[in-house]
């Protein structure tokens, strides 16, 4: 199988943006991404197109993929529309690594957008409920926030874990956050905030939830021989892992961890001949607090039942052993569903590549990417490494 | 819209929604909720064996919602006030999604006993859903 | 058919106090009523007859599959067409042969159920009254309203005997009605009026049965108005309602009295139904059961008793 190199990654600001739409977040995306390839990049090379969005935000638009290709003039590309709730333009990218390796494509574009915040409180409550399980789950009375308050309330139970712990990830991510200037929430918070938020579902309160978010994505991978044309400073996505996991939380042996994490994780480690310890930094899909103490012992980054100390111990932090979104998360930088996944992806390019700015952390040279779909029900997870192979 | 359940999915599983009735699979004897596809236990698509539950079991999961239900219940928190949801594991040792009633949703929490009633679900499009929850019990 | 083989009773959780209304309208205008009981806002007359069926089959010989008949009776069906019958049997797992009967349109309904399940010829029927009366919060019909279920199992044999039944029908407009399309109960508001038709329809069904009691059991649309009836049928009759304590429990109420007196270990009670327009009928009953009525209750205040009965919520519930 080829080698499979990120040549341009980049994101639109996430936010709330009434004047723009998705085409044009899109559209911001792919510009930034094309300017942030090294040398001259033709974008008619491109041969294949993944894009992930969840529908617009509950617009339920077809041909999703197509309408925002044809936008950055890439009109007549094989495009296919990925969906996967929250780990759509994740799983777009595994879609495009795969279509290097299998040498279907040259040149292949993933990423994603979502536009949410322009509809109604009722309609955006409404189809948020789409990626837990419906039938049952949300006939019970859950949207997202009260399925993961329930793994909250079970972590908290059974290990412990404090009320202090959790808000330590929105204390961290949001200090990240307030370094990068495409955060939909780029302020920090204290700790104290954090803890004393309004309750949205207990034991999770309003510091503890990811924002609903507007933005795009944009990553360009490339064969090795394209590569070579177009950067010195290569990044290899050495490792790719998908899979998928029951879709409502009461269908799981557990509460307390996402086994589609576990599983996409030692898939990706096997691809990219690592293990968790090879692994310097790590944007995690924290789209609650739990989310991300979750991520930490799904991907061995910590024992199980210990994210707790973990994240308390400081091993998380810029100056941690093993940062963990620098970007500042989905909680500080924001989460438009579909573009979540590469959003990803280009912290790990600009922190590999040093463009980091504000951000920057020096000596890394091997990142991940966690990306999970509703509460578990997908999860992609990605390895990057600096150099040729 | 999004994430709508028609009115005949909804009685095509009155069974579930008015007793919770389980699917045992044939081959491995694991008890499945709904009773449809493969078997959790043996991966197996299978014919179940309906099996019609007391109803009563353990809280596993818990969570009090205060303004963050879907909007089918909008109207029901207002009137209700926060709303206990819980992920209840039956005697049959199946686990099952509700929502709490007849009771302060924060009184009770993970290893408290509850069963079944029946209450109004949500209202859609003039046609009343009926269906479980969940509330305490000394059994 | 011509016993109670069972019976079960349901009562919502949500208890309200009479002081509460007089602090939110200076005064409680509902005659004779200390505390009454409150549906929560995902309860109606359908889940209130379900657990009132499930409480009298728990005590039962018979099992649900045995019951051939369902007569139910109710001032507030939750649809104005629509078969609650069909809804309730289907909830309670009843067989689908089973045949279905819904009485409404006054609170009579809960004897005519009653009525309908002796009549049926089967040998098991349920005859369920299930209620939740409401009106303008600011009047009298609404501070009285209460809410709750009895369900009755009637079979061949049981410990309670129906010896006789008599009607009574005498038109009385405007005393208590509903006009179509309209949640809020009404009435005319001729207090002497109201009395009139109520003691004297009430008096004319005891009057029509061949024996009299000992008990009075009747509809009770307040705490005071069954005793007015007991005057009103010669003043030997021990007067029961369970009014003063639960609110008017519409169809459910007169059911609600037998309970009562049964409870005070009366048993030779006379029930009757009574519902405005207006009509009666009795029943003389000889024997008795004991039926369980005390639960966990929670007292609300005023407000939250505005919300749980939705007068002041606007209807957002349901997208599309």
């Amino acid at each position: 199988m080829r080698d499979v190199y990120l040549v341009g990654a980049a994101q639109s600001d996430f936010g709330a943006f009434p004047r723009e739409s998705y085409r044009s977040l899109f559209g911001e995306a792919f510009v930034s991404a094309v300017d942030s390839i090294d040398g001259e990049f033709d974008k008619s090379t491109i041969d294949e197109a993944f894009v992930g969005t969840l529908g617009v935000g509950g617009r339920q638009l077809g041909l999703g993929g197509p309408a925002v290709t044809e936008y950055v003039g890439l009109d007549g590309v094989p495009c296919t529309r990925v969906e996967n709730a929250c780990a759509a333009s994740g799983s777009a990218l595994r879609q495009a690594v795969t279509s290097i390796r299998a040498e279907t494509a040259d040149v292949a574009l993933a990423g994603g957008y979502e536009v949410m915040t322009d509809m109604s409180g009722e309609q955006t409550r409404y189809w948020l409920g789409v990626s837990g399980e419906t039938e049952w789950e949300r006939m019970a009375g859950t949207t997202f926030a009260g399925v993961y308050s329930q793994m909250a309330d079970a972590h908290m139970d059974k290990y412990g874990t404090t009320r202090e712990q959790l808000s330590r990830v929105a204390v961290k991510n949001h200090a990240n956050g307030a370094k990068n200037p495409h955060a939909h929430l780029g302020f920090e918070c204290s700790l104290e905030d954090a803890m004393n938020g309004k309750t949205v579902a207990d034991p999770l309160n309003l510091y503890d939830c990811c924002p609903t978010s507007d933005g795009a994505s944009v990553a360009i991978v490339a064969s090795e021989s394209v590569a070579r044309e177009l950067t010195d400073n290569p990044i290899r996505i050495t490792g790719t892992g998908q899979a998928s996991g029951r879709v409502g939380l009461f269908q799981r042996p557990s509460l307390t961890e996402i086994p589609a994490t576990g599983a996409a994780a030692e898939q990706a480690f096997e691809d990219a001949e690592i293990t968790v310890d090879d692994v310097d930094f790590a944007e995690v899909h924290d789209c609650f607090s739990i989310a991300e103490l979750l991520a930490y012992e799904d991907l061995g980054f910590c024992e199980t039942g210990e994210a707790g100390e973990y994240i308390e111990s400081g091993a998380t932090l810029p100056d941690g052993e093993r940062p963990v979104n620098l970007s500042g998360g989905l909680k500080s930088k924001g989460h438009p569903i579909g573009a979540t996944g590469v959003g990803q992806v280009t912290e790990v390019f600009k922190q590999l590549r040093g463009e980091a700015g504000e951000r920057q952390v020096t000596g890394l040279s091997c990142g991940l990417t966690h990306n999970v779909g509703g509460s578990g029900g997908a999860v992609a997870v990605h390895v990057f490494e600096e150099g040729w192979a | 819209m999004g994430a709508y359940i028609s009115v005949p999915t909804w009685w095509r599983q009155l069974d579930q929604r008015y007793r919770l009735v389980l699917g045992e699979c044939p081959d491995c004897g694991t008890h499945n909720f709904p009773p449809e596809g493969a078997c959790r236990g043996c991966n197996e698509m299978v014919e179940y064996e309906e099996v019609t539950p007391d109803g009563t079991g353990e809280i596993v999961g818990h969570t009090v919602i205060d303004g963050a239900a879907p909007p089918e219940f909008a109207t029901f928190e207002k009137q209700h006030g926060p709303i206990g949801v819980v992920v209840v594991e039956l005697d049959e040792g199946v686990r099952v999604p509700g929502m709490l009633a007849d009771c302060e949703p924060g009184d009770v929490g993970r290893g408290d006993r509850v069963e079944k009633i029946v209450r109004r679900i949500y209202e859609q499009e003039g046609v009343i859903r009926y269906g479980y929850k969940f509330t305490p019990t000394d059994d | 058919m011509n016993a109670i083989e069972c019976c079960g009773a349901y009562v919502p959780r949500y208890r309200i106090d009479a002081s509460e209304f007089t602090e939110a309208w200076g005064a409680f205008q509902a005659r004779g009523v200390s505390e009454k009981a409150v549906a929560e806002s995902d309860e109606d007359a359908v889940t209130m007859a379900v657990e009132a069926i499930e409480r009298a089959l728990a005590t039962s010989e018979y099992s649900r599959d045995d019951v051939d008949t369902l007569a139910i009776g109710t001032t507030t069906p939750p649809v104005d067409e629509g078969d609650v019958a069909a809804q309730v049997a289907e909830i309670s797992g009843l067989r689908r042969s089973v045949e279905l009967s819904t009485h409404t349109q006054s609170t009579r309904a809960g004897t005519a159920a009653l009525t309908a399940a002796v009549e049926s010829g089967s040998s098991l029927s349920i005859a369920v009254a299930a209620d939740c009366p409401i009106g303008a919060p600011d009047g009298a019909i609404d501070h009285a309203a209460g809410a709750g279920a009895v369900a009755l199992l009637i079979a061949e044999d049981g410990p309670v005997s129906i010896e006789e039944s008599a009607s009574y029908a005498h038109e009385f407009p405007g005393t208590r009605f509903r006009q179509r399309g309209q949640t809020n109960v009404e009435s005319y508001d001729a207090t002497a009026f109201e009395r009139d038709a109520y003691t004297s329809v009430v008096a004319g069904a005891v009057d029509a049965l061949d024996h009299t009691g000992a008990a009075l059991a009747p509809t009770a649309p307040d705490g005071s108005m069954p005793y007015r009836a007991g005057r009103a049928v010669g003043g030997e009759m021990d007067v029961y309602e369970q009014t003063s304590s639960l609110g008017d429990t519409g169809a459910a109420s007169s059911l609600f009295s037998l309970l009562a007196a049964w409870q005070d270990g009366e048993d030779d009670v006379v029930v009757v139904g009574y519902g405005d327009g207006a009509s009666a009928n009795a029943f003389r009953l000889a024997g008795s059961i004991s039926v369980e009525m005390t639960r966990e209750t929670t007292s609300i205040t005023y407000d939250e008793y505005l919300r749980k009965r939705g007068h002041v919520v606007s209807d957002t519930g349901g997208v599309n």
